[in-house]
């Protein structure tokens, strides 16, 4: 029901990104489009992020989906968003982030989009969802950015 | 939940234009639920929150959803002045709005009061500011109130009865009042006269009765005393205590719905959950400057019941689906099929996505390799052979690399 006020909340997002329910008929099922951050290979990239919320909210945090899924250390392979933010306190996936960095009701969706846009440019790799695209981030960036640009044109269909 | 989009405010409603203005809205909302304050209450460590959101968030986690500084539910305390803030600050907000906004940008909400900026605003304020302690239910049930408002044959030409469907307001060419575009024409054809004032049948009583008692214009005064005596019979603030559901049997629990005259139907767990809800309403209800009945209460926690059961409802579905794999196989046959088919009739993978693959590979490889390929980027392909045995598999697609650039 919150989401309702959200969504205006949400009303003036700057043109980093956009959100708002998928239909009229279902305020838990969100569409989210992000843009890529300025000097990172992300640039020039349009993603679309599912966001699905729970009865509960904002008393837990909703879950983010990138569709398609997105090649970056924190985002699983099938497009699942792995970050503090999005975590509660109880659960813990990776046992050592810092309570202070998880969800609480105060949150909205737009900082959490914030976040994932700062995500998306400096990866966390301690908390890696996707071990592949971390170790090569490591050893070698620039084959990792060849890869993330290759896709986003892969993706706009150019 | 009928609440329409215009129905709902937020500071973005203000011009970014006027900064201020956007953050005063925007300090006079909790932060949980994104609404005005209901019920304020204040934390140890000063931070405000509604008192239903906090409460329902210290039953998960006994902490201040801003700074994570410990916090218990009995170390709340009402904050009547905000309250009192958030609720003339509500009813001078559609006015603030008016003034500031185009017309055209306007949201329903604003509309009925929309031209009240020719009239005497200074005397209105005036008013609001006396009826605002009182009045807490305008905002959250606009339509009531308002309308009862409009009954003075004055102010109802501004906002007529059924001024339900116009979506815009213009400016009048001649005169510059404010109205709703449809009534513009009319309104020409008049010659910019005031329209003829259109009554509900319940409001020209209503007017009727006013006349008949000679209250013309302190008709504001009956509906006030109304409000101050619905007020008052409310019952001393007890609030309900919160039990420890898990050392209690499923017996003692319905004793306790039963105490409190709720339903006891369904398992333990959802009735737990119902008692532990409506604990958090009913105290939170205490908080508030109007409390709800008890009625009232529990229909809200039927509701959110209601809400709570379709949402398991449709997770069980989602589970169903996984579960019936060959079931939905056999459904959507025809659609695998031409998935498999587009895949197989796409053309072979272009080189670049070998170098990726193989790349990941020579990633995998000892350190050694890798400051093999830095130092010499085109080797030949059987002389890598020979000097790694051990890590052929990558050396191997190392040479595919080659061979494809």
């Amino acid at each position: 029901m919150t989401e309702y006020k959200q969504m205006t909340a949400n009303g003036s997002p700057d043109d980093m990104f956009t959100a708002g329910p998928i239909s009229e008929s279902n305020f838990f099922e969100w569409e989210a489009l992000i843009q890529g951050p300025k000097d990172t290979p992300f640039e020039g990239g349009v993603f679309v992020a599912k966001l699905t919320f729970p009865s509960d909210y904002p008393l837990s945090p909703f879950k983010m989906k990138f569709d398609p899924p997105l090649f970056h250390p924190n985002v699983y392979p099938d497009g699942t968003v792995c970050i503090s933010i999005l975590h509660t306190p109880g659960d813990d996936p990776t046992m050592y982030e810092l309570s202070s960095e998880r969800w609480s009701p105060v949150q909205s969706i737009e900082k959490v989009i914030l976040s994932v846009v700062s995500m998306l440019a400096e990866p966390n790799l301690e908390s890696g969802a996707n071990i592949d695209c971390c170790k090569l981030y490591r050893d070698n960036k620039p084959e990792y950015e060849r890869i993330v640009r290759e896709s986003i044109l892969e993706q706009l269909g150019l | 939940m009928d609440l329409t989009d215009s129905d709902i405010t937020d500071p973005t409603d203000f011009p970014a234009s006027l900064p201020s203005l956007v953050a005063l809205d925007a300090a006079l909302r909790c932060a949980v639920c994104k609404d005005f304050f209901k019920g304020p209450v204040l934390l140890t460590c000063g931070h405000t929150f509604c008192s239903f959101c906090i409460r329902e968030a210290l039953s998960e986690h006994k902490e201040c959803p801003s700074c994570r500084k410990p916090v218990s539910d009995q170390s709340l305390h009402r904050n009547t002045t905000l309250e009192e803030v958030v609720l003339a600050f509500l009813r001078a907000r559609p006015e603030i709005l008016t003034a500031v906004k185009p017309p055209e940008l306007k949201r329903k909400r604003a509309r009925s009061d929309s031209s009240a900026v020719a009239g005497p605003s200074v005397h209105r304020q005036d008013e609001d500011v006396e009826e605002a302690s009182d009045d807490e239910v305008v905002e959250y049930s606009p339509s009531e109130g308002e309308r009862q408002r409009s009954i003075s044959p004055r102010k109802s030409k501004e906002s007529t009865p059924g001024s339900a469907a116009p979506t815009s307001f213009v400016s009048c060419p001649i005169c510059i009042e404010y109205m709703p575009m449809i009534e513009l024409n009319e309104h020409l054809d008049r010659n910019c006269a005031a329209p003829r004032k259109k009554f509900k049948a319940d409001e020209g009583k209503l007017a009727w009765q006013s006349l008949l008692n000679g209250k013309g214009k302190a008709k504001e005064k009956p509906r006030l005393k109304n409000g101050t005596k619905k007020r008052s019979p409310s019952p001393p603030p007890t609030r309900m205590v919160k039990h420890n559901y898990h050392i209690m049997s499923e017996k003692d629990i319905r004793a306790l719905l039963t105490d409190a005259s709720l339903s006891t139907d369904g398992s333990k767990k959802a009735m737990v959950a119902r008692h532990s809800h409506f604990v958090t309403l009913f105290n939170a209800n205490l908080d508030t400057m109007r409390p709800k009945s008890r009625k009232e209460l529990i229909k809200e926690l039927e509701a959110w019941e209601a809400g709570k059961e379709m949402d398991d409802r449709q997770k069980k579905k989602r589970k169903e689906k996984v579960e019936d794999t060959k079931q939905y196989e056999a459904a959507n046959q025809d659609q695998f099929k031409s998935m498999i088919n587009s895949i197989k009739s796409r053309p072979k993978p272009s080189s670049s996505a070998l170098t990726t693959t193989s790349a990941k590979f020579a990633l995998t490889a000892t350190d050694e390799t890798k400051g093999f390929f830095d130092s010499s980027p085109a080797p030949s392909p059987p002389k890598n052979l020979k000097r790694d045995g051990e890590n052929e598999v990558i050396v191997l697609c190392d040479s595919s690399d080659v061979e494809a650039l």
